[in-house]
């Protein structure tokens, strides 16, 4: 899970997907996920599967980002199949496929819509203290990685963790110790941040999103189309 | 343990609605319990605990595979009520990552609440058993993750994804529908026959999951109980305050 890497191709990638609303994007795939979770047979969750990969294959040469991210959920789908392989093995085909498609769109998501956005979103829907804990949550994160490459840095530089695994768990304990010594300032600093600037108990998105296009609502049509389908096939 | 890393599509649709309302249920509870602090204050400190946890889950450790979580030691710095919201932001920012599936968020934050709200209880009552905070921070560490991984193991049961209880479900469901028996005491003999596969196969193949989730478990609850202890080391020695259990900060 490289974070730093997903915000670089949410942020910078330029591709139809990430042209389109980031409200449109999550009800698609909101719909797509519900469609990939529904298929029951083998032939359903690849029709559901190919229906995302054409969704996803819009983000263009991204996609294989995007695939590389949904190996992981199949990673996992198949340790499960595992046991279905002798008894059933087309259910267990269909868990690792569903698996497959599930993470294809949340990678999908989240590789063509900066997270602020998706935030937002769910902003909407959350409490105030939730959504802005992931906001500041998802600032904090970069800060803290720069920090800890620092001193990860810095410790290489001065000979190494130590010789064995024991030492070396010990040495990145008292790393994290002086990031979470560090965060703990970061709190006080935007505490202060915080203050001056009036929080008024929610940060409000300033992010203003013009009317929706013909891309968006064709999105949303083939996302629902392919939910209607899935269902239907049940 | 921290997070199933069950994705979508093999959790039934009552556990993930149950897992979804009872985490609504406890945000309800720990926003209650927040309601009196300062929202200023809260806000970045479960933000930067979320990032801090975040942190650690990408630190990979070398040729075992596991990763930190830091839940514990959220629980010991922010108490239960805070760190359940933070566990819930993790599990938000994982799932969108497809580290975990989108409809497990809600068992997920179950799963990281526990371990929040158990190692706060623990370390409360351990730091003042023990002289060295690495000791107290270490044993609450191994305890929490030993009993979520128990709680893992009852949903892995209960949902019926172990790969042994959905064998048997598919033979029962086989036998029912195809074995169409000439009269109700053969029908019986074949029940029995499947209640007693599911006493032994089912029971057996929980068993042999448990052993593997223990064992492996086991190295992982070291690494991270060394961690987990050295940062409390660290910390009780630099910033007291921080992991004080009588700190009033703490919901």
């Amino acid at each position: 899970m490289d974070v730093q890497f997903i915000d670089e191709l949410a942020a910078n990638g330029r591709t139809p997907l990430h042209d389109a609303l980031p409200w449109a994007k999550i009800a698609a795939s909101a719909a797509l996920l519900a469609a990939s979770i529904a298929a029951r047979t083998p032939s359903a969750a690849a029709a559901a599967a190919a229906a995302v990969v054409m969704f996803a294959s819009a983000s263009r040469n991204q996609l294989r980002h995007a695939v590389a991210m949904a190996l992981y959920p199949v990673f996992f789908a198949g340790l499960f199949a595992l046991g279905w392989i002798r008894s059933n093995p087309l259910f267990a085909l269909t868990v690792v496929i569903r698996a497959f498609s599930a993470g294809l769109v949340a990678a999908t998501l989240i590789t063509t819509t900066p997270f602020v956005d998706v935030f937002a979103a769910i902003s909407r829907v959350m409490p105030a203290i939730v959504s802005d804990a992931l906001f500041m949550a998802y600032r904090s994160f970069f800060i803290l990685v720069d920090e800890l490459q620092d001193l990860l840095r810095a410790v290489r530089l001065r000979g190494g963790a130590g010789r064995s695994l024991t030492e070396q768990l010990r040495t990145y304990g008292q790393v994290l110790g002086v990031v979470i010594l560090h965060s703990a300032d970061m709190t006080e600093r935007m505490y202060r941040v915080m203050i001056v600037r009036g929080y008024s108990q929610r940060i409000e998105s300033a992010r203003e999103w013009p009317p929706p296009r013909p891309l968006d609502y064709l999105l949303i049509a083939y996302a629902m189309t392919v939910l209607g389908l899935v269902l239907a096939l049940r | 343990m921290s997070h199933l890393h069950i994705p979508d599509g093999l959790i039934p649709l009552p556990w993930i609605l149950a897992g979804i309302g009872l985490t609504v249920l406890l945000v309800c509870v720990a926003l209650r319990a927040l309601k009196r602090r300062d929202r200023a204050r809260v806000v970045p400190r479960i933000a930067t605990l979320s990032a801090l946890m975040l942190l650690a889950m990408g630190l990979p450790i070398p040729l075992l595979g596991y990763h930190l979580n830091l839940t514990v030691l959220t629980g010991m710095i922010a108490g239960p009520a805070e760190g359940f919201i933070a566990a819930l932001v993790v599990n938000l920012i994982l799932a969108l990552t497809a580290h975990g599936g989108i409809t497990v968020v809600g068992l997920n934050t179950l799963i990281g609440g526990l371990e929040v709200f158990l190692g706060w209880l623990l370390w409360s009552s351990l730091r003042r058993a023990f002289r060295r905070p690495f000791a107290a921070a270490a044993i609450a560490t191994v305890v929490v993750l030993l009993i979520s991984t128990t709680a893992m193991l009852g949903i892995v049961a209960g949902t019926a994804i172990n790969p042994g209880f959905a064998l048997h479900r598919h033979n029962h469901a086989e036998l029912a529908e195809h074995a169409q028996p000439a009269d109700d005491h053969e029908h019986a003999e074949l029940e029995e026959s499947a209640d007693h596969e599911h006493d032994t196969d089912g029971h057996g193949s929980l068993k042999a999951f448990a052993a593997i989730v223990y064992s492996a478990g086991a190295l992982g609850w070291a690494i991270e109980a060394l961690v987990v202890g050295s940062i409390a080391e660290f910390i009780t020695k630099s910033r007291p305050d921080m992991l004080d259990p009588g700190s009033g900060r703490r919901a």
